[in-house]
């Protein structure tokens, strides 16, 4: 592996990186354009929050890679491997243990620290595209705050369903200026973006947009007073695994039809039944 | 009448441009002979005054409706200034500044009513959702206050309330005019803009649709200025006007003056065409 510079990228592209990176922390919630490069991982897989990764890493970083809570899918494995190849960093599955953590679709359940950073896998970065095709268009929404389409379509859920239709991707006001997606993850992760302690990074390697989330920044939800934005419920269940009713929680359906349900964040369930919880019965 | 709005030398040319282009239009046309640009627009410069319902008069490529879209703050002008005497914005000058605060203080000082009411009208988001979006827009994000104002308004324009909720593309002409009314005077601007909004309207729909404006305008002692090419329309709802030809506003006055004895032979063409 010694002819790849460490981190597969050119230090260009790194510096390149880290600019727009600052950028998008000087501007919460703005997607700035970057030149996204070619990295070994089809376009969809990750390919800007890999970029992120590696630009940001050094020597003595560990990282840790989920898709959707998990540490051991083939995403997260893939891009641990690679990354471990063209740096030769420490990996791990413990959130507390790691500096940088690059995640599909979820926030870990444990609150991270001011010395962590989060990096999103995005892929439709443009929060605006429900309601404009046109990014022309979308860029002068975001410029002037022209956010009545977006409200609009919100208050036509209301009329219609009397409740926001959006599951995963739920919109977001950050810093009180931009409208910003929050990349696929659920519902449930979305207020541990608001005045979170760690620095949020999101790329989208596809679309070639980085932007992000500062420490201690406000990320509200779009909602409207007297129909506040809800977060899934998951009440009267629990893991099957270690009991938690806590934590975002996956739906299995085994054969015959029963239903089960366990911990997305793999990490959080491990360390829970090592310390002994159970469930109850 | 306490000054409202102050506009100078508004001038739009659209264009490359050239030093000749306003000396050498406004005769035989508004074509610069030497770099070929439309001069839509040469230093028009009018006062508002609160309460005031100005009329601008005019036939089709006279500059009406560039006029207004520049007041509006839908057109970048090649020159000119609109001062508003209004608190906060008390001699700020609205040709100035950003885009982005350009957005906001237009939503608050202006109401706008077009023509046509796919300009004026989002046909994909429901009637009620239409009405709505300025309040939204303005911070209010309780979607019982909004139906509550969105349901007074369509009673007011006499909208049949039951279709609030349905797409605007399903209302008859005359509803989609008192739909766009109630969307520009939702959150209670103090400017109502009205370009050529009876055009198209048959001449029964025209005089109610007219008639009602006309009440609630009153009522809400809101500014007006309305462009037209139609003398009734200006005669029924202005106290003052002005003429424009080729971009140029070639008189001014009194609206019962002008139209009794005009003085330019542009305006006296005009008036005596009248059928």
């Amino acid at each position: 592996m010694e002819r790849y510079n460490f981190g597969f990228l050119d230090e260009e592209a790194k510096r390149e990186i880290r600019r727009k990176i600052l950028k998008a922390v000087a501007i919460p919630g703005y997607q700035v354009p970057f030149a996204s490069r070619e990295v070994p991982l089809l376009k969809g897989w990750g390919t800007g929050g890999l970029q992120i990764t590696l630009s940001l890493i050094g020597k003595e970083d560990i990282l840790k890679a989920i898709d959707q809570g998990c540490d051991y899918s083939l995403n997260a494995m893939n891009i641990k491997r690679f990354v471990r190849a063209v740096t030769g960093v420490e990996t791990t599955t413990d959130t507390r243990r790691a500096t940088l953590i690059q995640t599909r679709h979820r926030i870990p359940e444990e609150e991270l620290r001011e010395d962590q950073i989060l990096i999103f896998q995005v892929p439709y970065p443009e929060p605006l595209r429900w309601v404009k095709a046109s990014e022309r268009e979308t860029r002068r929404m975001h410029a002037e705050a022209d956010y009545g389409l977006m409200w609009l379509s919100l208050y036509e859920d209301m009329v219609r369903y009397k409740e926001v239709t959006i599951g995963a991707r739920y919109p977001v006001l950050v810093n009180r200026r931009y409208i910003m997606d929050p990349s696929p993850i659920p519902r449930w992760d979305v207020p541990k973006l608001h005045m979170s302690k760690h620095l949020n990074l999101f790329g989208a390697g596809r679309e070639k947009k980085i932007y992000a989330v500062p420490p201690h920044t406000s990320v509200e939800p779009l909602e409207f007073e007297d129909y506040p934005f809800r977060v899934e419920d998951f009440s009267g269940k629990a893991c099957a695994l270690c009991g938690s009713s806590e934590s975002f929680l996956d739906e299995i359906v085994e054969d015959g039809g029963r239903r089960t349900y366990v911990c997305s964040d793999t990490d959080y369930c491990t360390r829970r039944r090592q310390s002994g919880a159970t469930v109850k019965s | 009448m306490e000054l409202l709005l102050k506009v100078e030398s508004l001038t739009k040319v659209f264009g490359r441009g050239c030093e000749q282009c306003l000396s050498l239009t406004g005769k035989d046309g508004n074509r610069c002979p030497i770099c070929g640009s439309i001069v839509a627009c040469a230093d028009v410069s009018f006062e508002l005054h609160r309460g005031e319902w100005l009329g601008i008069l005019g036939e089709s490529g006279s500059g009406k409706s560039t006029l207004l879209r520049l007041l509006n703050l839908e057109l970048e002008p090649t020159k000119g200034r609109m001062l508003v005497n209004l608190e906060p914005y008390t001699g700020l000058d609205l040709l100035s500044i950003s885009p982005y605060s350009r957005r906001l203080i237009r939503q608050e000082l202006f109401g706008i009513v077009y023509q046509n009411p796919i300009h004026g009208l989002r046909m994909e988001v429901s009637a009620g959702g239409n009405v709505a979006e300025r309040l939204i827009l303005m911070g209010e994000r309780r979607v019982e206050k909004i139906r509550e104002r969105v349901l007074a308004l369509f009673r007011r324009l006499e909208l049949p309330e039951d279709r609030m909720d349905e797409l605007p593309s399903s209302f008859s002409g005359g509803m989609q005019q008192r739909l766009q009314i109630a969307k520009a005077i939702v959150n209670n601007p103090p400017i109502l803009l009205l370009d050529e909004f009876t055009t198209g309207l048959d001449p029964s729909v025209q005089a109610g649709v007219l008639e009602l404006l006309k009440e609630i305008m009153f009522e809400l002692g809101i500014s007006a200025i309305v462009v037209s090419h139609d003398i009734g329309v200006i005669n029924f709802m202005t106290h003052r006007v002005l003429v424009m030809n080729r971009g140029r506003v070639v008189e001014h006055g009194l609206t019962d003056q002008i139209l009794e004895d005009p003085q330019d032979p542009y305006t006296q063409t005009l008036v005596h065409s009248k059928l």
